[in-house]
C-alpha cells in the first residue's frame, strides 16, 4: 500500500491519446471510380504519384505535428493493405481530402520512389488513426498486372494481318494478357482512341469504321502506328521497354494485297548477308504484283545481341518484275549497315541464329504481304558441293562421290529433277563418309525422302511420288541436281548437276534459251565464266552479222541452274545485257573467247579474246583479258540519312555507289547495293554513306533520275574523290545536294567486265581458230589452227600453228606465248574436244585434245581424210591421226564436244547449207597414249538446230549438262555482199546430253 | 521523471516532518504567550520562569495556516496564448527560519491555445486549420520565505518548489478532435506580497512555471510561463 500513491502517479504521468474511431466502407479508383472493388494496377501510373486510389468511409483523422516548436506538419493515418501480401501504404502517399476520403498515391513496379509491385489480388484495406484505432473493408482493392500485347491483327475483306485499310472497316483484334474485361479497355491508334468492342482477360476487339484515317495519316509506303491498349484503371501496353513491334499496324489507304509470298533461298549463314528472291504470286483484281515502286521488306526477328524481335529492313531491295523483288537479308549487318560478311558476332551484329523467321513486305502501290516463317538463320556455313565424281553416268545407277566442304555428320544427299510446280527432290542412300566427301549409291529409281520444292523454297510431299533416272528428252531427264541437306540445321546446298547419258550418242535438243542476243551475230566467241560469287554467265563477243564485218560488242547473259539464260527480261521476252561499256578494243570476228578461274585475291574470271580477223580480213595476234568484275569489290552501302540542306526534291530516291580506279583491270567496280532516302519538307538532303573499296581512288554515285521513280533505274549523278577513314578499308560519306545533273550513264550489272587489257601476242595471227582453257594446273591457253589469209567470206590458207599460252601460276594474268607441239594438219572452223577423266575413259593423270573436221585453205576436209580427226596429249601437243570407223566427213564451220567418252560434231557440209552430224565413241580407253583412241563413228544424222537453219560459224560453249550454240549464220552458202552468208540468229540453242 | 519524483517526494516528505507535532524539547507554538498552556504537564518549569523574565514585548497572534484563493493572468512562453488563471493554495508557516518559512501547496488551472493550418501537400483539400487548447492542472508544491511585515502590514515573499502538471491537449483539426493526456514534473518560481485587509491579506505576486509536454500535436515543447499578474486574498489562521 506504501507504494499506492507512486503507482497512481506513474500511471498519471503516463501518455494517452484519444480520438475518433475510423470507419472504411471500401475504396475507389480515381481513374476508372471502380469501387468494390477499386482496380489498381501494379505498374505504370504516374511516376511521383502512381496510381491514386481513394481510402472511403468516415473518421479519418489526421493530427496537427509539433504545432508549438516549428512549423505544423501533420500525422496522417495509417494505411494497410492486406491480401496476397501484407503491404504498408508509405505516409507520404497518404493523402486526405475530408474525413470520409484519403486519396492513397498508391507506388507501382514504375514508380520513381519506393517502387513495390503489389501482388496481383484482392485485398483488405485497413485505416488506423493516431490514437490506434482502425477500420477495415475487405476486398476493397483488386490489385491487376499490366496489360501486355503479344499480337494485333486486323480483318477485312481487302487485308489481313496488320495491314490498315483506310477505305475499309475492320476489326482489330488485340491479343495478349491483362486485358480488363468488367470494364472495357480502350484503344488508341495515332490520334484516335477507340473503345474496344469486346474484351476478355487475353483478347480485345475494336471495330475500325471506314473513313477513320485520313489520307494525310496512311501513306502508299505505310504509316506505321503502334496500338496501344489501356484498361480503365490506366494500365497501358505497350509501355516502356516493351517491345512495340508486336503491336504496330501499318496503315495504307486502301487495301490491295500482293499475292502469296515466298522466298529463296529459305536460310542464311549467321555470318554473311544473303541475297534472297521474294516471289509474289499474285492473281489480279484479287491480289497485285510488284508495282515497281520501292518495296519494304523487312524480317522480325531479334538481333544477336539479344532483345526481342524487331522490324529489320532487309538490304538492296530491288524490283525485278511484278513477280520477284530481290533483296538482301542482313543476316550479318543487322541494323549496323556494317560490312556485310564477317567472321564472329562482334564483325556480324546482325541476326541471332534462329527462326525460322516472318518476313513482311511491302509495296507503296500494291499492298502488303507477309511470308510466315520465311528465313531460318543457321550457325554453321552451308555445305559446298565442288565436284561429283563420276560427273555422268547411266540411267542404271551408279556410285558417285560428292566431294564440297562444310558437310556435316548427319549430311544427306538428294537428287532434284524438275517437274510441274517446282523441283521434286529424293534422297539417295549414303555408303560412306570421309572428310569433305560423301559417297552415294544413286540408284536408278528414287522414291525416298521425296519432296517437291518450288520457285520460293517452299517444300511439299504432296505429289512427290519419285522419278526414274533418264536420259535428257522432252519429259526432261538428262541431268539432275544434286544437295547437300545439312543434318542439324535447315542449310543445304546445290550443284548442277549429275548427267545421265543413254546410249544414243546423240544429244538432245532442249530448243532455244529463254534470252536472245541484242545483236544478231555469227563468227563470234562465247565462254561461260564465273564471278566471285560462282554465279556462271555467257558472254558473247564480236562475231560478225555477214560473215565480212566485224563487231567489237560484248553481251552477257546469267545462267540459272538448270541451264537457261536470263538477262533483261520484260514482258515481251529476255536479252541478254549489252556491256556497253567494255567492248572489245577493236571490232573482231572469228575470235576465241575462253576464261581462266583466276583465284587468290582475284577470286573471279577472265576472260581471253584471241586473234580474229578485222572487218577488212586481216588476222589479228592479239590476246586480250577482261575481268569478271567482283562483287567484293563493290563499295557496301551503309545508311543514308537526311536532313535539312539541299537536295533532290521531295519523294523516294535510289542511290548505288561504285569504286572507280580499283586497279589496272578495274576502272569501276560493280555498283553497291541499292538504297533509298524518302525526302520530304523537313528531311530535304540526303547523306550517302558507304563502305570503301580498297586501292579505289574515287566513287561513283548512282542515282534514280526522278523523285520516286522506280528502283534499280539509277543514272550517275556524279564522281567524288576517295576520303575514306576508320578501321579496314575505311567508310566515307557525300550528300547529294541536287545541283549536279543526273547522267546517263549505268550502273554495271552483274556480269560486267572490266578494261580489256593486252594479255600477249600471239606469233601467228589467225581467225576461225579454236582455243581451249587446258585443264592443268594453271589453267593455260591452246590455240590451234585458224585461218591465216581470208579470201573473201572465206579462208585463203590455213595454218597449222599450234600455240599455247602458258602462265606462270593459276593467278597469272600473262602468258608466255609459244608454239606448241607438232603433227597438226593446217584448219580451220573444225571442232575441238577436250578427253579427261571426266569426259571420257581417260588414264589417270592424262588428258588428250581432239580435233574433229573443218576445212584447210577453204576446203572442206572429207571424210575419207586420216586427219579428218586428230588427237593429241596435252603434255606434248604431238598431234597423231587416231583410227577411226566409218567414213562421215564432219563438215565444217561448226562444233564439236566429248561428253562420257562419246564424241559429238554438229556441222555444216560445204556450201550445200546441210547439217553434218558425227557421233561415236572414243574407243574402249583407258587412254594413256594418243595412239589408243580408236574412233567408232558410227551414228549420223538425227539431230538439227531448232532455229537459225545451219547454224554456221556459231559460238559454243559445253557447261554442265548443256551445249550453248550461240547464234550462226543460217548458211555456209555465199549470197552476196553484205549478206553472205545469210541473217544470223540472235538465238541461243541448247543441247544436253 | 524519477529524478523530480524523487525531488517532489522528498520535499512533500520535508513538508510533512516541518508539519509534525513539536518535539517535547521543542517550544510549542504558544511559548509566545505569557503563560505555558496547562495541557503542557511535562514542561520544565525552570524554563517557564526563565520566560518570564526575558519575553520581549507581545505581538499580534498570525494563525499558521494560509489559505488564498487566486487568479490572473497566464502568459506562456510558448507558442500558446494568453489565458485566464485560476488557483487556490494553502499554506503552513512553520516555525522555521524563525517563523519565515512557509510551505504552500497549490493547485491551479489554465488552459492556453493555439491554433493555424497546416501546410502540407498531402493535405489536398480544405485549409488544415486546426485549434488547441492545453488545459493544465498544476499541483505545485512550493517553500516560500515571508519576510512578516517587513513593512507593517506588507509581507514580501518568495518561492520556489517543484510541481506536478496534469495536461490535456485537445486538438481540433481535419474534422476531428484528438485528445492527448499526460502529467509532467515541473518547478517554480514565485514572489509577491500581501497587505492586510481585513481578516487577511490582499496580496499580488508573479510566478513563473516550467513544464513540458511531448504530444503528437504540440511536440516536445515547455508549455510553462508566467503568471504575469496574480492577485488574491489570503486568509491566515
Amino acid at each position: 500500500m506504501r507504494f499506492l500513491p507512486v503507482l497512481l502517479l506513474v500511471s498519471a504521468c503516463s501518455y494517452k491519446i484519444e480520438g475518433p474511431t475510423p470507419v472504411v466502407t471500401g475504396a475507389r479508383s480515381e481513374r476508372d471510380q471502380s469501387t468494390g472493388p477499386a482496380y489498381l494496377c501494379n505498374a505504370q501510373g504516374d511516376a511521383a504519384s502512381g496510381w491514386l486510389v481513394d481510402a472511403l468511409g468516415d473518421k479519418f483523422a489526421p493530427l496537427p505535428t509539433g504545432a508549438l516548436v516549428h512549423t505544423p506538419g501533420v500525422t496522417m493515418p495509417t494505411v494497410a493493405l492486406s491480401g496476397p501480401e501484407s503491404y504498408a501504404v508509405p505516409a507520404a502517399y497518404v493523402r486526405f481530402i475530408d474525413q470520409t476520403k484519403m486519396p492513397l498515391a498508391m507506388r507501382t513496379a514504375d514508380s520513381a520512389a519506393d517502387a513495390h509491385a503489389l501482388t496481383p489480388g484482392d485485398y483488405t484495406l485497413t485505416v488506423t488513426n493516431l490514437d490506434g484505432k482502425s477500420g477495415g473493408a475487405a476486398a476493397a482493392i483488386r490489385v491487376v498486372p499490366p496489360p501486355q500485347i503479344t499480337a494485333v491483327s486486323l480483318t477485312a475483306s481487302g487485308g489481313t494481318g496488320t495491314t490498315l485499310c483506310a477505305d475499309q472497316a475492320q476489326t482489330l483484334t488485340i491479343t495478349g494478357t491483362g486485358f480488363r474485361s468488367d470494364k472495357l479497355p480502350s484503344v488508341a491508334i495515332g490520334a484516335h482512341t477507340f473503345t474496344a468492342a469486346t474484351s476478355t482477360a487475353t483478347t480485345a476487339t475494336v471495330t475500325l469504321p471506314a473513313g477513320t484515317f485520313a489520307g494525310a495519316e496512311t501513306s502508299a509506303a505505310g504509316t506505321v502506328y503502334t496500338v496501344q491498349l489501356t484498361n480503365p484503371e490506366g494500365c497501358m501496353a505497350p509501355f516502356g521497354t516493351a517491345p512495340v513491334a508486336p503491336a504496330q499496324i501499318t496503315a495504307f489507304p486502301s487495301c490491295t494485297v500482293l499475292g502469296t509470298l515466298s522466298v529463296s533461298p529459305r536460310f542464311g549463314y549467321q555470318f554473311r548477308d544473303t541475297p534472297v528472291t521474294i516471289t509474289n504470286n499474285f492473281t489480279t483484281p484479287a491480289s497485285q504484283g510488284f508495282s515497281g515502286a520501292l518495296p519494304k521488306v523487312t524480317i522480325v526477328a531479334p538481333l544477336v545481341s539479344g532483345g526481342p524481335a524487331q522490324s529489320i529492313p532487309l538490304r538492296g531491295v530491288a524490283y525485278a518484275d511484278p513477280k520477284t523483288v530481290t533483296a538482301v537479308v542482313p543476316v550479318c549487318s543487322g541494323t549496323s549497315f556494317g560490312p556485310p560478311t564477317g567472321v564472329d558476332t562482334t564483325t556480324c551484329p546482325g541476326i541471332a541464329p534462329g527462326g525460322p523467321y516472318d518476313f513482311q513486305v511491302f509495296d507503296p502501290v500494291s499492298g502488303q504481304g507477309k511470308i510466315v516463317g520465311a528465313f531460318t538463320v543457321v550457325s554453321s556455313p552451308p555445305p559446298l558441293v565442288t565436284n561429283l565424281n563420276p560427273g555422268s553416268i547411266s540411267t542404271g545407277g551408279a556410285m558417285v562421290t560428292v566431294t564440297g566442304s562444310n558437310f556435316d555428320a548427319t549430311s544427306s544427299v538428294l537428287l532434284g529433277t524438275p517437274v510441274v510446280g517446282g523441283v521434286e527432290f529424293c534422297t539417295v542412300p549414303v555408303s560412306s563418309r570421309a572428310a569433305g566427301q560423301i559417297v552415294v549409291a544413286v540408284p536408278s529409281s528414287l522414291s525416298t525422302g521425296c519432296y517437291v520444292e518450288d520457285a520460293a523454297g517452299n517444300h511439299t510431299t504432296t505429289g512427290a511420288t519419285g522419278f526414274t533416272l533418264s536420259t535428257p528428252g522432252t519429259a526432261g531427264g538428262g541431268q539432275y541436281l544434286v544437295r547437300v541437306q545439312h543434318g542439324t540445321d535447315v542449310a543445304s546446298g546445290d550443284f548442277a548437276a549429275l548427267l545421265v547419258t543413254g546410249t544414243s550418242l546423240n544429244p538432245f535438243d532442249g530448243g532455244v534459251a529463254k534470252s536472245k542476243l541484242v545483236t544478231a551475230r555469227g563468227q563470234a566467241g562465247a565462254v561461260i565464266a564465273f564471278d566471285d560469287l560462282a554465279q556462271p554467265f555467257l558472254y558473247v563477243a564480236g562475231g560478225s552479222t555477214n560473215g565480212t564485218d566485224a563487231l567489237a560488242s560484248v553481251e552477257v547473259a546469267p545462267v540459272g541452274l538448270f541451264g537457261d539464260l536470263g538477262g533483261d527480261c520484260t514482258s515481251s521476252g529476255c536479252t541478254f545485257r549489252v556491256l556497253d561499256r567494255t567492248p572489245l578494243p577493236s571490232a573482231r570476228a572469228g575470235l576465241s573467247l575462253v576464261q581462266r578461274s583466276v583465284g587468290g585475291s582475284a577470286g573471279t574470271s577472265y576472260l581471253y579474246a584471241i586473234g580474229g580477223r578485222t572487218a577488212a580480213g586481216a588476222p589479228q595476234n592479239t590476246v586480250y583479258r577482261a575481268q569478271v568484275l567482283r562483287s567484293a569489290d563493290a563499295p557496301t552501302m551503309r545508311q543514308i540519312t537526311t536532313g535539312l540542306g539541299a537536295g533532290p526534291g521531295a519523294g523516294v530516291w535510289y542511290y548505288k555507289v561504285a569504286a572507280l580506279a580499283v586497279s589496272a583491270d578495274v576502272p569501276e567496280s560493280l555498283p553497291s547495293d541499292e538504297e533509298s532516302a524518302s525526302l520530304d519538307a523537313t528531311h530535304t538532303q540526303p547523306t550517302i554513306k558507304w563502305g570503301c573499296t580498297a586501292g579505289a581512288t574515287g566513287y561513283r554515285l548512282y542515282r534514280t533520275k526522278g523523285g520516286s521513280a522506280v528502283s534499280n533505274t539509277e543514272v550517275m549523278l556524279k564522281d567524288v574523290t576517295a576520303a575514306c577513314s576508320g578501321p579496314g578499308a575505311g567508310t566515307m560519306t557525300a550528300t547529294d545536294d541536287g545541283a549536279t545533273a543526273s547522267g546517263t550513264l549505268k550502273p554495271l550489272p552483274h556480269g560486267a567486265l572490266g578494261k580489256w587489257n593486252t594479255a600477249g601476242t600471239l606469233t601467228t595471227s589467225r581467225f576461225d581458230q579454236q582455243a581451249r582453257t587446258l585443264p592443268d594446273d594453271h589453267q593455260d591457253i591452246l590455240v590451234l589452227g585458224g585461218c591465216t589469209a581470208a579470201s573473201g567470206a572465206g579462208c585463203g590458207t590455213s595454218t597449222t600453228s599450234v600455240e599455247a599460252l602458258s602462265f606462270s601460276t593459276s593467278a597469272a594474268l600473262d602468258p608466255t606465248i609459244a608454239s606448241a607441239g607438232s603433227g597438226f594438219v593446217a584448219r580451220d572452223r573444225f571442232g575441238v574436244g577436250i578427253a579427261t577423266s571426266g569426259t571420257a575413259n581417260v588414264a589417270a593423270g592424262k588428258s588428250f585434245v581432239l580435233v574433229f573436221g573443218g576445212e584447210t585453205n577453204g576446203t572442206e576436209i572429207p571424210g575419207n581424210s586420216a586427219s579428218r580427226a586428230q588427237v593429241a596429249s596435252i603434255a606434248d601437243f604431238v598431234f597423231t591421226n587416231p583410227s577411226i570407223s566409218g567414213s562421215s566427213a564432219f563438215g565444217e564451220g561448226g562444233w564439236a564436244d566429248i561428253v562420257a567418252n562419246q564424241v559429238f560434231s554438229l556441222q555444216t557440209k560445204t556450201n550445200n547449207s546441210t547439217i553434218s552430224t558425227v557421233s561415236g565413241t572414243l574407243g574402249a580407253g583407258p587412254f594413256s597414249l594418243s595412239t589408243d583412241f580408236s574412233l567408232a563413228l558410227n551414228n549420223t544424222g538425227g539431230v538439227s538446230y531448232a532455229v537459225g537453219g545451219t547454224r554456221f560459224l556459231p559460238g559454243e560453249q559445253l557447261f554442265r549438262a548443256f551445249i550453248y550454240v550461240v547464234g550462226g549464220f543460217p548458211s555456209d552458202a555465199t549470197s552476196g555482199v553484205p549478206a553472205v552468208y545469210g541473217a544470223p540468229t540472235n538465238t541461243v540453242e541448247l543441247f544436253e546430253y | 521523471m524519477k529524478t523530480p519524483l524523487a525531488l517532489l517526494m522528498l520535499v512533500s516528505s520535508a513538508a510533512a516532518a516541518q508539519m509534525q507535532p513539536p518535539k517535547a524539547a521543542a517550544p510549542a507554538p504558544a511559548t509566545r504567550a505569557a503563560a505555558p498552556p496547562a495541557t503542557s504537564p511535562k514542561a520544565p518549569a525552570p524554563a517557564a520562569k526563565k520566560a518570564d523574565v526575558i519575553a520581549p514585548p507581545a505581538k499580534p497572534e498570525k494563525g499558521r495556516f494560509l489559505v488564498a484563493p487566486k487568479l490572473g493572468l497566464f502568459e506562456p512562453t510558448s507558442r500558446l496564448s494568453g489565458a485566464f488563471f485560476l488557483g487556490l493554495e494553502a499554506g503552513y508557516v512553520t516555525p522555521a527560519l524563525d517563523d519565515h518559512l512557509a510551505v504552500v501547496l497549490e493547485v491551479d488551472w489554465v488552459r492556453p491555445r493555439a491554433s493555424g493550418s497546416v501546410a502540407d501537400p498531402r493535405v489536398v483539400a480544405g485549409d488544415g486549420a486546426y485549434n488547441l487548447g492545453n488545459a493544465e492542472v498544476g499541483v505545485l508544491l512550493s517553500a516560500v520565505y515571508r519576510l512578516e511585515d517587513a513593512v507593517p502590514g506588507l509581507t514580501p515573499y518568495g518561492g520556489l518548489g517543484p510541481a506536478l502538471f496534469f495536461h490535456r491537449t485537445a486538438t481540433q483539426a481535419f474534422q476531428n478532435t484528438y485528445v492527448e493526456t499526460e502529467a509532467r514534473i515541473g518547478f517554480q518560481l514565485l514572489g509577491g506580497a500581501d497587505y492586510v485587509i481585513g481578516p487577511g491579506a490582499a496580496f499580488a505576486e508573479v510566478r513563473y512555471h516550467f513544464t513540458r509536454v511531448n504530444f503528437v500535436a504540440t511536440g516536445n515543447a515547455n508549455v510553462g510561463g508566467f503568471l504575469a499578474l496574480g492577485l488574491g486574498y489570503r486568509l491566515r489562521f
